[in-house]
């Protein structure tokens, strides 16, 4: 039925159509009611033509269409849009001409238009395309009645919008990007009406200096008020030559929160002018930078700790930036190496040169395995200084890496050790002297207990038996018992003369310059007697001047010389004093043409108490040769005792104190 | 078994002296035989036929001039015909370390000075089966007091 309906209508108003308006009445026609008819056609043939023209020239896309969507009329704009000719628009139904989802929209809306006889005016309606594409489309629906029918239709008049509508979603995406990206730095954004003195704060700048929404107040919304009063000359002197000149305005400034608490704030501005340039609103953002200041803060009190504690410590720090191929080197390490930065400047191809040499390929080999281990690494080198000076330093290292384990950075830290090294040697030394003298202490009082107590023994053991009734009648018995009681008493008394002068070794006695030659004129003036009874030989060499005390040498060769006599089983007794230099020392000798002392007793005949027996059973004190090692050692030398040239034994001594021969 | 020879490795005249005349008046019945080293004393011992089962006792002085009386010990200790000998040291000394060296060298005792019938008598207490021959009074006659 309504198939019918719609072509028998089409029919109807293609035939009014293709008269073009002015074709003359069928002859036919009734004559009472032509003329009537005939004037009613030509005034719908006109409303007609004027109605195409208006429809054609309507600078919109115009559709009318009946209750059900058939399409009665279109114009040149709607054959462009859909891509048709107008003949094959009109007469097709709604739905053949656009999708079926924007299709029935349109229907539905038209169907609304109709049963309420109200237009609808600027919906904005959305199509989709075929091709993926969107069409806006800014449409009014007028409500009317079919001239020819009678029946309601809508008139629609669209306008594409496409282009406004894409600007407006661009405008909206970017103005949620800014929202978002100004939302996520969290920053302040202000806005100040320089005529007016309206503020607009944003919500987070609100936030920042912690004024609530009821205590804001546009119109008292002054900024430079919260400006800390050490920055606010400099913020409002910016703010100025940014209004008069359009200089850049980006300024650090601390800002007074409500609760009285400063902030950092980094704020930059743009003022908008009016036609004559003329500053009439200012606006910008604003960084909270407190965070990120208090950081730097901390980072400079931290640096500045750094560099007190190695000022404090004689540490110093260095780094190698693999990345950016630059060196950095404190001021502890600059100390440590006696240079300056304008001295010498930290570059990473030189970083190693400032070891030793011998020291570089094992740091290299160090800071190779942290590269691999990802362990810290340490390390003890030596440092020469321009001057020469020899620095000992401990180190310990690390490797910073980047995100993707690569190599970003070496780094360490360098104390300098040398001292510590030293006063280590020192305190091991005197550990070492200590422990040397303690055994002697030890030693010294063992034979003291000892040694001290066999003449006692003696003379008691013996003085018991002459004192035991019946015991020693016979008179030679008790005259070789007297005789013998007598030799322990002066062997005790010897001992005890012995163990003064090895005590007094160690006296303070003043220094001064000792000629040897002058020291051995007086000892031979002193032994001459002696020399002239064992008609000895006495070969003296010239011998240098030492810095000591007269008394020390005096009791050295006196004791050398002496032992030499005593021990001497030749006729004519031969001892020879000589000196020389050897590694920087001066190497004494007395030697002699006696017995020699055996080779097992070369090292002990220096202990204390230890004897050697002469010929007829000469024994000495057990004292001399301790005291001669006594002397030397103190003198920083050593003392030793092997064979002759001469077939008997030579005493040989160095001396390390400053000494002089008569060529020096 | 009765101590017959007592061979003393000792270097002071005095002491030896001392030692014989305490041995005369204390009536001691023992041969003492003074050597100065181990040398001396291991030619003493060789000229001997035997050394077993006859009463030979090594007394040897700890502070000897030239070498040791540990060192001595060690050398009897070491030699394969004078090791299992009784022997050990006679001293001054009252350190108990020179008894623990003696002791670790292989002292079968360790004894003070002089060398008498007191310290003898010590040796014998020490050595299961050594003792003293009586002289032909049947007594000791003397005992010197402390």
């Amino acid at each position: 039925m309504d198939g019918q309906s719609d072509r028998d209508r089409k029919s109807k108003r293609r035939s009014i159509d293709d008269e073009g308006g002015a074709e003359p009445a069928p002859a036919d026609a009734d004559p009472g009611l032509s003329v009537s008819e005939a004037d009613r056609l030509e005034i719908r043939e006109y409303a007609e033509r004027e109605m195409r023209m208006i429809v054609d020239h309507i600078p919109a896309i115009f559709l009318s269409k009946d209750a059900k969507g058939n399409i009665l009329r279109a114009n040149k704009l709607a054959a462009a849009l859909y891509g048709r000719p107008v003949e094959e628009i009109e007469g097709r139904h709604i739905t053949e001409m656009l999708p079926e989802e924007y299709s029935s929209l349109i229907l539905e809306e038209d169907r609304k238009v109709i049963e309420t006889g109200e237009a609808i005016y600027d919906r904005i309606y959305e199509e989709p395309r075929g091709d993926g594409t969107r069409i806006w489309y800014r449409s009014s629906r007028i409500p009317a009645l079919d001239p020819v029918t009678g029946e309601p239709i809508v008139y629609s008049l669209s306008q594409d919008v496409t282009e406004q509508k894409q600007i407006e979603i661009e405008r909206e995406i970017s103005e949620s990007r800014f929202a978002m990206a100004v939302a996520g730095a969290r920053l302040g954004v202000f806005d100040w009406n320089i005529e007016t003195g309206v503020a607009y704060w944003s919500d987070r700048y609100k936030e920042m200096l912690g004024v609530s929404e009821a205590e804001f107040s546009e119109q008292d919304a002054d900024f430079t008020q919260r400006i800390h009063p050490d920055d606010r000359e400099r913020v409002l002197r910016a703010m100025n030559a940014h209004l008069e000149d359009g200089a850049p305005y980006v300024e650090e400034y601390r800002m007074r929160r409500e609760d009285g608490r400063y902030i950092w704030i980094e704020g930059r501005g743009q003022a908008l002018r009016d036609p004559n340039g003329k500053a009439i609103r200012f606006n910008g953002i604003a960084t909270d930078l407190t965070r990120r200041n208090e950081t730097l803060v901390a980072l400079r009190e931290r640096e500045q700790q750094m560099v007190l504690a190695e000022r404090l410590s004689g540490v110093g720090y260095w780094k190698i930036d693999l990345i950016e191929r630059t060196a950095h080197w404190s001021e502890g390490l600059y100390a440590i190496l006696d240079e300056t930065p304008e001295s010498l400047q930290p570059d990473p191809e030189i970083a190693e040169e400032i070891y030793h040499p011998d020291d570089r390929p094992r740091i290299r080999s160090r800071i190779r395995d942290a590269i691999k281990s990802e362990d810290s690494f340490d390390y003890e080198a030596r440092i020469a200084r321009r001057t020469g000076e020899i620095r000992q330093v401990r180190g310990n290292g690390a490797v910073h890496r980047t995100a993707d384990g690569g190599v970003a950075a070496v780094f360490g830290v360098v104390v300098d050790v040398t001292d510590a090294k030293r006063r280590e040697a020192d305190l091991e030394k005197t550990l070492e002297d200590l422990s040397r003298s303690n055994a002697e202490l030890n030693r010294f009082s063992y034979v003291c207990s000892h040694d001290l107590k066999e003449p006692v023994r003696m003379i008691e053991g013996m003085t018991k038996l002459l004192l035991t009734p019946g015991l020693l009648d016979d008179e030679d018995q008790r005259q070789e018992t007297l005789r013998r009681i007598n030799k322990n008493a002066m062997r005790l008394r010897s001992m005890i003369d012995g163990l003064l002068a090895y005590s007094r070794i160690d006296s303070r006695v003043g220094y001064s310059d000792v000629d040897l030659n002058t020291v051995l004129a007086d000892i031979v003036d002193s032994l001459n007697f002696a020399l002239e009874i064992s008609k000895a030989e006495l070969r003296v060499a010239r011998l240098p001047v030492i810095h000591g005390a007269k008394i020390h040498f005096t009791q050295l060769f006196q004791n050398l010389i002496g032992n030499a006599l005593k021990f001497s089983n030749k006729k004519k007794a031969i001892v020879e004093i000589s000196a020389s230099r050897k590694n920087g020392q001066i190497l004494l000798c007395v030697e002699d043409n006696g017995p020699g002392v055996p080779e097992a007793s070369r090292m002990s005949v220096f202990d204390i108490f230890e004897r050697l027996e002469g010929p007829d059973g000469i024994e000495g004190s057990g004292l001399g040769l301790s005291i001669c090692k006594r002397i030397v050692t103190q003198y920083g030398g050593r003392i030793w005792c092997d064979e002759s040239l001469l077939g008997g034994a030579a005493f040989r001594f160095t001396i390390g104190n400053k000494a002089m021969f008569d060529e020096d | 078994m009765k101590i017959e020879t007592i061979y003393f490795v000792e270097d002071t005249d005095d002491e030896v002296w001392l030692s014989r005349l305490h041995f005369k008046y204390q009536k001691i019945n023992v041969a003492l035989e003074r050597q100065r080293d181990f040398e001396e004393l291991a030619v003493a011992l060789a000229a001997r036929d035997a050394l077993t089962g006859l009463g030979i006792l090594v007394v040897i002085d700890l502070n000897l001039t030239v070498t040791t009386g540990i060192e001595v010990l060690r050398d009897i200790r070491s030699h394969p015909v004078f090791n299992g000998l009784i022997a050990g040291i006679c001293t001054g000394s009252e350190d108990p370390a020179d008894e623990k060296n003696a002791r670790e060298a292989g002292a079968d005792f360790f004894i003070g000075k002089p060398l008498e019938l007191k310290s003898l008598l010590q040796i014998c207490d020490r050595i299961d089966g050594l003792s003293l021959e009586e002289n032909s009074s049947g007594s000791f006659d003397l005992l010197l007091a402390d």
